[in-house]
């Protein structure tokens, strides 16, 4: 059952160019969206580079056992892992704080009645994020979020669950149920 | 607001939307849903969540298939037809060596690079060069140091022409240029640059010459990447990707002189 990026990736590992090629144009987007979603989005052009960079290393060794996609995502959030996780350290320090006065660029965008949902879903506990991201963002189903993450299926859903609630949690905070 | 939590339902709630409800699951929460009013609330909020997502900005996804694919092909990072008989002499378990370039074991690598492309009558195309490569660099990497402190590049010049060229300038792009330490010659006494013989590997090693950062950037950490340009007064500049490695690390991963 091996899909075209499969295929590509497979041909591409036995030293086929055009394969490589295309194999390359045909997953770029979603790499760097992922890249995008779950690091920074000004690094997320490095992030995607760096990631093809590891993945075509090992592309010899690739035998289509797992999707190409969730190969290449999961190259990809060692990645991003590597990269953020000063950033992210600082991040969860931070949300420590927010937990208790929420931010002052949040509150004043609150007033306005919008929220940058993108924010709140970078605030997320980084497991929740994660799931979310592959989910919500990559458009992943779960088993193949779970593939990517390595993780059980049942992991995934339940961690989506979560960040629904942390985000419904934070917009209603933010924004006030049925008051303006 | 939050009351009590009903946690399973507000996991199927979510499994639902995604539409990963088991219809068994999907008819349970349909039943529960009539008598929960917590539930139906979240349900709507989360609905409301989900469309939200949907909708928000997408941003401009820039094509990096060039540049992925341009380094793909660089001498560095070679995973194209020709390196493939290196990797074959390759033990099981010195996977990870092989990343940036033939690190392990580079001299015979590079000499089986040359060699292999003398012999076809072609050489390896790489990033940077429009017309027929016939100078790569391989084997890089540079140390890492704190921000301001000085960094050392080394690496290994394989010259497929039957001329010398000289390594004339090398530039962090974006950043500034690098400058050489070459033993017998102060700064700026040889303004020609380092020569690169014909048909010949250069190794520029810990001890000889080599270029060095003279003000690191930000992110010369180990683990990390950093692109190189390399300037030489014949051939077409050379960009390469290196690998940036703890200083106590340089001598197991590439080959000393």
């Amino acid at each position: 059952m091996t899909d075209t990026l499969t295929d590509l990736a497979i041909r591409a590992g036995r030293g086929d160019r055009d394969a490589l090629a295309r194999f390359v144009r045909d997953s770029q987007a979603t790499v760097w969206r992922f890249c995008a979603a779950l690091g920074e989005i000004d690094s997320a052009d490095d992030l995607t580079q760096e990631t093809y960079v590891r993945a075509l290393r090992s592309l010899d060794s690739f035998e289509g056992r797992s999707s190409a996609q969730t190969w290449l995502l999961a190259v990809a959030r060692n990645v991003v892992a590597d990269s953020v996780r000063t950033a992210q350290r600082l991040r969860r320090l931070d949300q420590r704080v927010q937990h208790h006065s929420s931010s002052d660029a949040l509150t004043e965008r609150s007033r306005t009645g919008r929220i940058e949902l993108d924010q709140l879903i970078d605030e997320l506990p980084p497991d929740r994020r994660e799931a979310f991201v592959l989910t919500q963002v990559v458009g992943l189903d779960y088993r193949e979020a779970a593939e990517v993450m390595g993780c059980p299926i049942g992991t995934i859903r339940s961690r989506v669950a979560r960040a629904r609630r942390d985000l419904i949690d934070a917009v209603t905070i933010l924004e006030g149920e049925g008051t303006g | 607001m939050t009351t009590t939590r009903c946690e399973t339902f507000e996991e199927l709630i979510s499994a639902a939307l995604d539409g990963e409800a088991y219809p068994a699951e999907q008819q349970r929460l349909d039943q529960h849903l009539q008598s929960c009013a917590a539930c139906r609330n979240h349900h709507r909020l989360a609905a409301d969540l989900h469309r939200r997502t949907r909708l928000r900005p997408s941003p401009i996804i820039p094509d990096l298939s060039e540049s992925i694919l341009a380094q793909a092909a660089s001498p560095s990072t070679n995973y194209t037809s020709t390196r493939r008989p290196i990797a074959r002499n390759r033990g099981k378990g010195q996977k990870r060596a092989a990343g940036w370039g033939q690190r392990m074991n580079s001299t015979v690598a590079a000499a089986v690079v040359l060699v292999v492309a003398m012999s076809l009558g072609i050489a390896p195309s790489f990033s940077g060069t429009t017309s027929g490569p016939n100078l790569q660099a391989v084997d890089a990497v540079v140390t890492a140091a704190d921000v301001g402190a000085p960094a050392s590049v080394y690496l290994t010049l394989v010259n497929y022409d039957n001329s010398t060229d000289r390594l004339v300038g090398g530039q962090l792009p974006g950043v500034g240029a690098l400058s050489f330490q070459v033993p017998g010659h102060s700064a700026g006494s040889d303004p020609v640059g380092y020569r690169v013989a014909a048909q010949a590997m250069t190794l520029l090693r810990p001890g000889s010459g080599h270029l060095t950062i003279e003000r690191a950037p930000p992110g010369l950490d180990p683990g990390q990447t950093v692109e190189l340009e390399l300037m030489f007064e014949r051939s077409d500049p050379v960009r390469i990707v290196v690998p940036v490695v703890a200083p106590q690390e340089v001598d197991t991963r590439i080959t000393p002189a």
